[in-house]
């Protein structure tokens, strides 16, 4: 309000942070201030409300035997003495074959001249991504593996 | 958990004794699968990435230097995974639209996780299903910045430490965000819930 001329014109950005109470209380001040004088902004700000109290807040609930078993689940993980015992050593062995052909796979994967890349230049970017987003260490190994064997197929 | 008996037991784990990660799992689980549920769409795949979190949280307890909470170093490692999720999905639904671009079958919809049953969506309903058709346009950054703000309702400032962005940056994807999902739910304001 010590600019009383910034007060009164309108700064439609601010009505989003004004939903979500994310203003300091200096913007507040002028936000409400203008809103009581300005139809325009009103009407944004309904529209807005619409919206967003439309879009649902959906908490997905799990029961708590569900949960136990995604903790047991996560714990057999993480305790090396209960993973050995649960895992057959081909397991293990599959795993590392599993990284070598994926290893195998990638350098077939990315000559510079591979026709998909050429086809749609995003290509390059996310095969960045696939190189650079943990995916060979990270979920779903074998799901993985296979995506990257259809990558192939089309280069 | 408080924050005393969360440093109690991080201190303990430093100290060899891991037999407070399990509490600490216990006490996270339901917000963390959560969290990686409504960005990824199915359980399955959210019980995933929910539980790869807490494995690399595991990994990274000895040198956890508490400068943020476990919470937040949660809410970043999934959101980080799921974000690499859907870019993968992204890739994946590009790779199945180059094989049939013949087919007039809508390639999103083919595409879509055939592990996730209809009992695995927590959104139902044509109304809903709008909706997350229309979260589908965003990208993964919007996606991840509008979750956290109207879904998990954290305030912008601690979805930048999440996320490790400037604030400015958060209130743009956020902005870009919903003036997307009010671009594709235009006919359905009002009609969603
Ligand atoms: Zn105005």
């Amino acid at each position: 309000m010590n600019d009383q001329r910034q007060a009164l014109s309108c700064r439609p950005q601010q009505l989003l942070l004004y939903y979500y109470a994310e203003l300091g209380a200096e913007d507040l001040c002028q936000v409400e201030q203008h809103l009581q004088s300005c139809s325009v902004c009103c009407a944004e700000l309904g529209e807005l409300q619409k919206l967003l109290d439309a879009v649902p807040v959906i908490t997905p609930e799990l029961s708590s035997v569900e949960l136990g078993r995604f903790s047991a689940r996560v714990m057999e993980q993480v305790q090396p003495q209960r993973r050995w015992l649960s895992r057959p050593a081909w397991g293990l062995a599959l795993a590392g074959g599993v990284a070598l052909l994926i290893t195998l796979n990638l350098n077939v994967l990315l000559p510079e001249s591979a026709p998909v890349q050429t086809k749609d230049p995003m290509m390059t970017a996310d095969q960045d991504v696939l190189l650079n987003l943990e995916l060979l260490q990270d979920l779903k190994l074998l799901e993985d593996l296979e995506l990257i064997q259809e990558l192939e197929q089309l280069g | 958990m408080d924050a005393a008996t969360e440093k109690r037991i991080l201190d303990r784990i430093k100290d060899g004794d891991e037999s407070g990660f399990e509490a600490l799992v216990n006490a996270h689980s339901s917000k963390i699968i959560g969290l990686a549920w409504r960005m990824v769409g199915n359980r399955e795949d959210a019980e995933d990435i929910a539980q790869e979190a807490f494995i690399r949280l595991h990994r990274s307890l000895a040198s956890f230097r508490g400068d943020s909470s476990v919470s937040t170093w949660l809410y970043r490692t999934v959101t980080r995974l799921t974000i690499d999720h859907h870019r993968r999905q992204k890739l994946k639904r590009k790779i199945f639209f180059f094989r049939h671009a013949d087919s007039e079958h809508d390639p999103y919809e083919l595409a879509a996780d055939p592990a996730a049953s209809p009992g695995d969506q927590y959104l139902a309903g044509e109304a809903v299903d709008r909706l997350s058709r229309a979260v589908e346009k965003l990208s993964a950054q919007q996606r991840a910045v509008f979750n956290l703000r109207h879904h998990e309702e954290l305030p912008l400032k601690e979805i930048a430490a999440v996320l490790k962005l400037e604030e400015g940056t958060v209130k743009s994807h956020l902005h870009r965000a919903v003036h997307i999902l009010r671009k594709e739910l235009k006919d359905l304001q009002g009609g969603l819930t």
